[in-house]
């Protein structure tokens, strides 16, 4: 028995059972401290609203470290494809379909002159997004000088409604079927080609786990008004994502180029189209935090997004993203952005005064950096 | 009285016995070669000396003068007029000589640096060394030789007793060996007591007093100057006994491959400086084809030009199979059936924040992918199969791969190429710095892959290896060259005097 309880964990990643240990740790003394309003169902859809925008860029801004590079340009981008949506739906009439679809164009465009700029122009990165920092605030400023109104009722859903209950339902099974599909494919494939799998009980186990989280996640949300459209797309652009850092060669190419750049151009990898691709993408996740944010207020401000590049990058840090490069998963950033909402969060329901929020979240980072560091020290 | 000794050193890792009861005497005034493969325990051996394994860490005593002396930190051992100079040379590029020299421990004047005591400290420490480096030159304009000396030079600005050196040789050309070897000639007559590890055994016999061979941890002989066998050694360090040091070659087949015709390479930098003039060449399937040539003779811009990574125009015509051959890009070379093993693995081959497979098939990630999917089934046995051919020691694919030894590495790196099955290989001193059992293995590899009609261009620094390997030998000097002749057709004299231009 106790060796089974091993091997289990063994299999398992054991930064990701700790760092949801931690996450539950940080729910329940909040909890108890706020004398149990953090863990009720309209709260923590709340918290899981709060957490989309960081997470959401915490998606692209992984990749963005892991191949060895930053974007601090993030939260102004946020800002000015928020008012140019805004801008476009109500002050120019335009419709908003096509409106919502090319300010997601013009942010994949912006970021592959970024990509672009720090490929073949060799500037680097830190520099071409400070000045996308500096100059797109002012673009915000100057688009967004009037705070522009959203009317339009499908935008203003996507961060204020639920969807219904049956898709909730619906898209669960559908992950639960595809997830434990995809083991036995995996499984099936392993043993074709004579490698070892895993015990069955610890797969199963490890299935069960997985897919209590997921039905404990969407049961909670249900007890209020249901899982948040906007937590829908984050979960949906976190899966993508991530699958395509393990399942394409595009993926494994970010890390390869952050790992060693030159050893990664000698072997035969396209370092111009992976950086111009990952900015790209980079940029098309700015656009859409920016229509979340816009769909949130049901308006465009001149300070949206403000200081959001620090906080998507300090997610993806705390999630163990490595700054040197190389390292780090979309997953763990995502699972950052929500120990920090999380805190947040807390804090708000115990009444501390944002101030010392701002102080307390400043040495959260710290100290969860020095802890990761401690950790990697104490496995070698 | 010996002046460092050190006595029944045992040292255990979490799993593994690093060192097992060894015991070793240096004395005053002599070389103490220390000789093994990698993960024989000569690093772990020098880091005990040098404090970084501190006193407590492992068992045995450690003798110097005859006391007996306990190193808590780097700075005790320091202290104790022991120097170390580490195979990766750890010089800050962007700084001056005499910076380098005394950094950390900067003469001082009314508390700021005083650059004349530090000029003059410096010039003298080079002047004993009989070098021509200036202390105001900046280290990144310097060669590779140079830097060594600046590197001892730092090491001897302080005191010194004891000097250790890991492999100062790896990474230089053949002229500065031999004034390295005739600096440490000089130290030992100053009285130093000098430990001396490398993998190059010629070098070893040319300057060692006392040879000890380590084998996975312990001492498994020791040999004075008079007792020297380069067999016996051998055998000793791999623990059997290497009938032929090279395995037997078959002929090449007829189909040609790769053929280079009065090519020249004007240098990107300087038009009128040309890095290769008027170079000949062919390889045909099947064919290893030797390039002996000293770092700097335009061997890594050739290899350089074949991969489409050599920034600039040639004249003249290559072609490859039945066409001209003109690569833009690695990729493109690559996809042409071009593979290139360079030279400086953990700057342009191992991606160490990745492990095993990553590191295998990354290369070839395409092949593996079902509509732009990765099967991973097919990448794990893909990899597997890889680490049984090459016979690389690791625990799994999924082990870190920068935790493997130097000759593991190498054979990932290999593996990675030979994953997209190449027509013609490239290997730009694939045995550097690896130890004589992967040596082995490779030179056995690259027979087989050349049995299985792939073209093989092999440059090295160690010319034995290339006459041993090669079906045909060209000899590179400054870019030209200067002879080419088969197998068995010349000694390594006569080589190595053209090589050097003489």
């Amino acid at each position: 028995m106790g060796s089974q309880i091993a091997k289990l964990w063994n299999a398992l990643d054991k930064r990701v059972v700790f760092t949801l240990s931690l996450i539950a740790a940080i729910w329940i003394v909040f909890n108890i401290l706020s004398g149990g309003y953090i863990l009720r169902a309209e709260n923590m859809a709340n918290l899981f609203r709060q957490v989309t925008v960081v997470a959401v860029l915490a998606c692209g801004m992984t990749l963005i470290i892991v191949s060895g590079h930053i974007d601090l340009s993030v939260g102004s981008a946020l800002g000015m494809f928020g008012a140019v949506c805004a801008a476009m739906v109500t002050n120019l009439d335009i419709d908003p379909h096509f409106s919502v679809a090319t300010v997601l164009l013009l942010g994949f465009a912006v970021g592959c002159v970024h990509g672009s700029l720090v490929h073949f122009f060799n500037i680097p990165a830190f520099v071409v997004t400070l000045g996308g920092l500096i100059a797109y605030r002012g673009v915000t400023q100057y688009v967004a000088r009037q705070s522009i109104p959203i009317r339009v009722e499908w935008i203003k859903a996507i961060a204020q409604e639920s969807v219904p209950h049956w898709f909730s339902i619906g898209l669960m099974v559908v992950v639960l079927a595809v997830l434990a599909l995809s083991i036995v494919q995996t499984r099936k494939r392993h043993t074709r080609a004579q490698l070892e799998v895993n015990p069955v009980w610890i797969d199963v186990v490890k299935y069960l786990l997985t897919a209590g989280l997921i039905i404990a996640f969407i049961a909670v949300m249900l007890q209020g008004e249901g899982v948040p459209v906007q937590v829908v797309i984050l979960l949906a652009v976190a899966t993508i994502i991530s699958l395509a850092t393990r399942l394409t060669p595009f993926g494994h190419y970010v890390y390869a180029v952050g790992g060693n750049r030159q050893a990664a151009h000698y072997s035969g990898i396209s370092i111009a189209r992976n950086t111009i691709g990952i900015f790209g993408l980079m940029g098309f996740l700015s656009a859409l935090a920016g229509i979340i944010t816009v769909s949130e207020l049901s308006s465009a401000a001149p300070d949206i997004g403000d200081l959001k590049e620090l906080e998507t990058i300090a997610a993806c840090v705390i999630g163990g993203t490595s700054l040197m490069g190389g390292s780090g998963t979309i997953g763990m950033s995502v699972l950052g952005a929500l120990i920090m909402a999380s805190i947040k969060n807390g804090m708000s329901m115990m009444g501390i005064v944002a101030q010392m929020q701002k102080v307390i979240l400043g040495s959260v980072l710290v100290i969860a950096v020095a802890l990761d560091q401690w950790s990697r020290k104490a496995r070698r | 009285m010996p002046l460092l000794s050190l006595q029944n050193i045992t040292k255990d890792f979490p799993g593994v016995r690093a060192l097992s009861d060894v015991s070793l005497d240096v004395q005053a005034g002599e070389v103490h070669a220390l000789v093994g493969e990698n993960g024989a325990g000569k690093s772990t051996l020098i880091k005990i000396i040098a404090g970084v394994w501190t006193h407590g860490s492992y068992d045995g005593r450690m003798l110097l003068d005859g006391c007996e002396v306990s190193f808590h930190s780097v700075r005790e051992s320091e202290n104790s007029e022991i120097r170390i100079i580490h195979q990766e040379l750890s010089l800050v590029n962007q700084m001056t000589v005499a910076e380098n020299i005394f950094l950390g421990d900067e003469p001082r004047r009314l508390g700021c640096i005083d650059y004349t005591a530090m000029r003059r400290g410096a010039q003298q420490a080079l002047a004993t060394l009989h070098s021509s480096v200036r202390p105001d030159q900046r280290v990144a304009e310097l060669t590779i030789g140079e830097q060594q000396i600046v590197e001892i030079a730092k090491a001897l600005s302080k005191r010194a007793r004891v000097l250790v050196l890991d492999e100062p040789t790896a990474a230089l050309p053949e002229k500065d060996v031999e004034n390295l070897l005739s600096l440490i000639r000089d130290l030992r007559a100053q009285g130093l007591g000098i430990v001396y590890i490398s993998h190059k055994l010629n070098e070893v016999f040319d300057i060692a007093d006392t040879v000890t061979v380590l084998r996975n941890g312990t001492r498994v002989s020791q040999y004075t100057r008079e007792g020297f066998d380069a067999r016996q050694i051998v055998r000793d360090m791999i623990g059997r006994s290497l009938e032929t040091v090279f395995p037997e070659l078959k002929p090449p087949q007829a189909q040609s491959l790769l053929l280079l015709d009065h090519v020249t390479l004007p240098h990107p930098d300087y038009p009128d400086k040309d890095i290769l003039s008027d170079v000949s060449l062919s390889c045909s399937t099947g064919e290893v084809v030797g390039i002996a040539g000293l770092r700097g003779s335009g061997r890594t811009a050739l290899l350089s030009l074949l991969f489409g990574v050599f920034k600039g125009a040639h004249r003249g015509q290559v072609r490859y199979g039945d066409a001209a051959y003109r690569p833009a890009s690695p990729a493109d070379a690559i996809r042409r059936g071009i593979a290139l093993v360079t030279e400086d693995r953990k700057r342009y081959g191992l991606i160490s924040t990745a492990d095993v497979r990553e590191n295998l098939c990354i290369a070839s990630l395409r092949q593996f992918c079902t509509h732009g999917v990765i099967d991973h089934a097919r990448t794990n046995a893909g990899c597997a199969r890889y680490v049984e051919q090459l016979n690389i020691k690791t625990p799994s694919i999924e082990f870190p791969a920068q935790n493997l030894s130097g000759g593991n590495q190498q054979k990932v790196i290999l593996g990675r190429f030979l994953m997209n099955q190449p027509k013609l290989l490239l290997l730009d001193d694939p045995t550097r710095g690896i130890d004589v059992g992967a040596k082995y293995e490779i030179y056995r590899f690259i027979h087989t892959l050349a049995q299985q009609g792939m073209g093989i261009i092999f440059v090295s620094s160690e010319l034995p290896e290339v006459l041993g390997v090669c079906h045909k030998i060209v000899v590179l000097h400054s870019g030209k060259m200067r002879t080419e002749f088969g197998h068995g057709e010349k000694t390594e004299e006569e080589v190595l005097a053209l090589a050097a231009g003489v």
